[in-house]
């Protein structure tokens, strides 16, 4: 029964993930200017890194990756390559430079996984697409895209905290007082 | 850095990365991903067309927001331009104006002041008299003659200061000019205005045959006014066997209507 019940919360998240990879692929990639930067997928990376750990987050990354291959059109790979880089260096930032789990740590853990994915994804496609051409640091629409990405995620940072310290007490801040 | 958990972790995730990479390049994902492809597209479709109808929606509201602001700024554009447009109307036609009167003035060699017309006085029993911005400082003096662009009379000088000067029109009672009619016996009269609409021409002798539609000109035996500047037309003749006198209505050949610059014959 127990294990039923885990298979079906499993495939409960599966399904949810695919259904927020396709909603961010087939709706917000053609939603109108700034709200088509959303990246939900980041976001939903880095909230399962933040809150749950580094093996649930790796799951998503690899099926929401799998999910972007399919519809990408660049080489495959480009996605999971960049998830797992992106995933790897937020876990190593969150466990060695981040000191708690408050709405700052996840404020820059989530400006961080923006930038790293960005660069990751802007990088390997130069690589493989235009090595010989302008250099995405010199391009403006990177920067403006960077700059887009990056306030939606803290905007959506905030908001997935106050959910999250709505609903449980783990994240909530407390202090010790002298009796 | 790494706990040993999380490296083994870590490990696994980039060696499934690399083994999907490798997998698709030999095609064994192919399967996978067309089953993929195929169970999101009914979703997929759903979501695109929300997307394209909420971006349709954007687009249209900005291009009317758009529309809007252009159909602003050209009927802003166009109200100035409209100005613009009446000044340089009105500058061609003083240009034209001032050409005439040029040409007349040139080809009868007369010395002649331009003025404008800047003011009306308000009509005082049948006086219809107007103010032009030239004094006695540009040598004016009453009883000059004035004419319009084309040379035809339209009053003369009843009064002046330094800087402006009061002109009795042709159609005012108190404008009284020595007329000629330009008949055989080019007969004399004195003319004035009547009802501030025509100009009655008294005193022609009896004895003189005069018709209508002869035109009538000064005479020159007025000092100021040389002979030959056009007056009007006589329109009808009051002949009665038993005056002295006989008179006629001349319609005035110039539009006092519509003066904005004249010249002041000096002789």
């Amino acid at each position: 029964m127990i294990i039923l019940k885990k298979i079906l919360i499993i495939i409960f998240y599966l399904l949810l993930i695919s259904l927020i990879v396709l909603v961010q692929v087939s709706l917000i990639n053609n939603l109108p200017a700034w709200f088509k930067d959303l990246n939900l997928i980041l976001i939903l990376l880095i909230f399962t890194l933040f809150f749950y750990d580094f093996r649930s987050a790796a799951v998503v990354a690899l099926l929401a990756g799998l999910w972007l291959e399919v519809f990408s059109f660049n080489f495959f790979g480009l996605y999971l390559l960049a998830l797992f880089f992106t995933l790897s260096l937020s876990d190593w930032a969150l466990r060695s430079r981040l000191t708690n789990r408050s709405l700052y740590s996840f404020l820059i853990l989530i400006l961080l996984a923006t930038v790293i994915y960005n660069f990751s994804i802007a990088l390997m496609s130069y690589w493989w697409s235009n090595p010989s051409g302008v250099l995405f640091l010199e391009q403006k629409h990177f920067w403006l895209v960077l700059i887009k990405q990056s306030i939606w995620s803290e905007l959506a940072a905030v908001f997935l905290f106050g959910l999250a310290t709505s609903l449980t007490h783990r994240f909530q801040p407390f202090f010790l007082e002298k009796k | 850095m790494f706990k040993n958990s999380q490296y083994k972790i870590l490990i696994y995730f980039a060696g499934t990365v690399l083994l999907l990479i490798v997998l698709h390049g030999f095609h064994v994902l192919n399967p996978v991903e067309d089953l993929l492809a195929s169970v999101s597209q009914p979703i997929s479709t759903r979501f695109y067309d929300w997307g394209q109808s909420l971006n349709h929606s954007y687009q249209n509201k900005r291009q009317q927001s758009n529309l809007q602001q252009e159909v602003k700024e050209l009927s802003k554009k166009v109200a100035i331009l409209t100005v613009a447009n009446s000044q340089c109307l009105q500058i061609q036609a003083e240009n034209n104006k001032l050409r005439a009167t040029l040409n007349f003035l040139d080809k009868n060699h007369f010395k002649a002041v331009a003025a404008h017309i800047i003011a009306q006085q308000a009509p005082t029993d049948n006086d219809d008299n107007l103010l032009i911005d030239r004094g006695s400082q540009d040598g004016l003096r009453p009883g000059l003659g004035v004419v319009s662009e084309t040379g035809v009379l339209i009053g003369k000088i009843v009064s002046v200061r330094d800087k402006s000067a009061v002109l009795c029109l042709t159609t005012s009672a108190g404008c009284h000019l020595a007329a000629s009619i330009q008949n055989k016996k080019q007969s004399q009269g004195i003319t004035s205005g009547d009802l501030g609409l025509t100009i009655k021409m008294n005193y022609i002798p009896q004895s003189d045959k005069i018709v209508p539609g002869e035109m009538v000109i000064t005479s020159g035996l007025e000092k100021e006014i040389p002979r030959g500047l056009l007056i009007g037309r006589i329109s009808k003749v009051y002949n009665t066997s038993n005056e002295v006198w006989q008179s006629a209505i001349i319609e005035p050949t110039a539009n006092l209507k519509n003066l904005t610059i004249v010249s002041v014959i000096l002789p």
